[in-house]
């Protein structure tokens, strides 16, 4: 038995009392429901390129990691986090690393392409970045997978900038479990953006951790809820050293009978003056059945901090739907272009144009299939 | 013979129960530009929305026929796409929706094929901003999202240059534009009016310097109380309303 497995079965199971799993039970969120099963999984297709399909510089490297590389990259999740612990455990020894040199410059950015098949798929995605580089990284996530179970690691380091997005487009009847667990070092700079529009149950919980002083995080997330989507967000900073920013901003656009969760976690220790941080969480209701909850949390310890928080819940805006019809557009129009316009609103801030081009297509694609 | 553009007859709109127009006629013709001028809350906008169809503004009495059929069988798009716009004094802003995107949806939705290829649509995009002193970076921005009250007004104006109207409404364009803005405002009013009807709503004789109303209506308590060609707005803004409350008591 690999120790992954003995840790993940020696912990105590998520209550639902507890904030992160009040939404989404563990229970329902594991591959079979009893939760201390853990099935043999199949390991995801793991394809990367340039986002133009080009191949990859070769000082890139997306290899499987070795024992120290997972050791020093793969312990930025605290161990009593199941649902990590679980997605080790159902990985095994087997990591992948995404490793870019110190001081590389990427001209185009690159893409990585995850395939999920099975009953149960995982994947242990590594990150190192080395210090003063900067890249830009589109990651998409589909296939059929009844369970895929995706565990995101790493480090950016010193001066080092990645801009990055992560498409959830899995089959409508799948399950993601998604844990992140990244670190910042000093003046370390990261974007990252999620557009989540598959699976029918997904659970992302996303840990951030400014450990070096002068980092700056945005976290930027589009939920489109359909049919009966269940898709829970927990987004948890750790503001560790002083003068850090980040910004989470999470736009959920739930329709059907569909249901957005969205809690966000902000902590700046006694250590972290002039920290500057926010979280603006907003839902558009489609229907009347449609859910959203959102519970932004703010545990400041410092005092010479700006720190703020918001939430929003509203149907279309009537006043919006008359302009756009008084446009020509009919009423199913005005109302695509209004949650178009709202999910790529939550990337307002997120500053890299050639991702944002893709978002806003992947987007209109996923809208305007949903028309056919 | 010029034809007949828009009939109103005895109109009265409710809001929320509140009788606002009270008993409201017009007529308006190809070609003609009209001026509504008014105080504050005499129901200028209000004839405005009801025109295009508001759901808040309820018509209880009269009808209006536009280009020989009643208004009221059209929703609020229909009526767009039947050659009617409207100006909007307080336009909305649409988060996350690009200009040049809502530009081309909007020209499609209303001219249908007659909105011409990708290439055409660009070539009279880049000329009617040109013609407005828009700059191209207006179309990556967010409609009306952060815009300056003089750079919303312009949008509205390129809206409706690209959109080629039969029946042009405008509910104080003229708010909030400085002098230069509102000479390069006018002149995209003229343009239009060459091949529609026009009302334009305002406050002030300044617009009035720039686009020449072939007629003046003074709108009192939810009527047109008065009506005569550009010098009856000349006289509002030297003598105000005064006079004419005294005139029709």
């Amino acid at each position: 038995m690999n120790t992954a497995l003995e840790h993940y079965r020696s912990l105590p199971q998520p209550k639902r009392s507890q904030h992160l799993w009040r939404y989404s039970a563990w229970r329902r969120m594991h591959p079979t429901g009893k939760v201390e099963e853990v099935p043999q999984a199949e390991s995801a297709t793991v394809l990367l390129t340039n986002l133009d399909g080009s191949e990859v510089d070769s000082v890139i490297e997306l290899r499987p990691a070795r024992d120290a590389e997972r050791r020093r990259l793969g312990g930025t999740l605290a161990e009593d986090n199941v649902a990590a612990s679980y997605c080790r455990a159902i990985c095994g020894q087997e990591s992948l690393l995404l490793s870019i040199p110190e001081s590389y410059v990427g001209d185009q950015p690159l893409a990585i392409d995850i395939i999920a098949s099975g009953h149960v798929s995982g994947l242990h995605l590594l990150f190192d970045i080395g210090a003063n580089a900067e890249v830009e990284l589109a990651i998409s996530i589909r296939g059929e997978a009844g369970w895929f179970g995706l565990l995101r690691e790493g480090n950016i380091g010193e001066n080092a900038k990645l801009s990055e997005f992560v498409h959830n487009r899995l089959d409508h009847t799948s399950t993601l479990v998604r844990c992140d667990g990244i670190e910042l070092e000093r003046y370390g700079r990261l974007q990252t953006a999620t557009l989540s529009l598959g699976a029918e149950i997904s659970k992302s919980d996303l840990r951030y951790s400014l450990a070096g002083m002068g980092t700056d995080l945005g976290v930027f997330i589009a939920v489109h809820g359909q049919g009966k989507r269940h898709d829970d967000h927990h987004i948890e900073i750790d503001h560790k050293v002083g003068n850090n920013r980040s910004q989470v901003e999470m736009h959920a656009a739930c329709d059907d009978n569909s249901r957005s969760i969205g809690t966000g976690r902000l902590l700046i220790h006694e250590s972290a003056q002039g920290a500057d941080a926010g979280q603006v969480f907003r839902n558009l209701l489609l229907s009347d059945k449609a859910k959203a909850d959102v519970i932004p949390e703010l545990e400041v310890l410092a005092d010479d901090v700006s720190a703020n928080h918001g939430a929003a819940s509203a149907p279309l805006d009537p006043e919006q739907v008359f302009y756009l019809q008084s446009r020509g557009l009919d009423t199913k129009q005005s109302r695509d272009i209004i949650v178009e316009g709202f999910l790529m609103d939550a990337f307002r801030d997120f500053k890299s144009p050639a991702l944002i081009d893709r978002l806003r297509t992947l987007l209109i694609v996923h809208l305007d299939c949903d028309l056919i | 013979m010029t034809a007949e553009l828009l009939k109103i007859i005895d109109l009265e709109v409710s809001v929320d129960g509140v009788a606002i127009l009270k008993g409201l006629s017009l007529r308006i013709k190809t070609g003609e530009v009209h001026a509504i001028m008014g105080r504050n809350g005499s129901g200028k906008s209000t004839l405005a929305f009801a025109l295009m169809g508001h759901p808040a503004y309820e018509i209880t009495k009269g009808s209006v026929i536009y280009r020989g059929k009643p208004l009221d069988e059209l929703n609020v798009f229909e009526r767009a796409r039947a050659g009617m716009f409207l100006s909007f004094q307080y336009p909305q802003a649409i988060p996350g929706v690009q200009v040049g995107k809502f530009l081309r949806k909007s020209v499609q939705a209303v001219r249908g094929s007659a909105a011409g290829s990708a290439r055409e649509f660009r070539t009279e995009l880049d000329l009617a901003m040109v013609s407005l002193g828009v700059d191209r970076s207006f179309l990556s921005r967010y409609v009306n999202d952060g815009f300056s009250g003089g750079e919303k007004k312009r949008l509205e104006i390129l809206q409706m240059l690209l959109l080629h109207p039969q029946l042009a409404i405008l509910d104080e364009t003229d708010s909030g534009l400085d002098i230069d803005a509102l000479r390069i405002v006018a002149g995209g009013i003229n343009e239009v009016a060459k091949t529609a009807g026009c009302l334009v709503i305002t406050h002030y004789q300044r617009l009035l310097d720039y686009v020449k109303p072939d007629f003046v209506h003074i709108m009192l308590d939810g009527r047109l109380v008065k009506s005569g060609g550009a010098e009856l707005a000349l006289e509002v803004e030297e003598h105000g309303y005064e006079w004419i409350e005294v005139e029709v008591a």
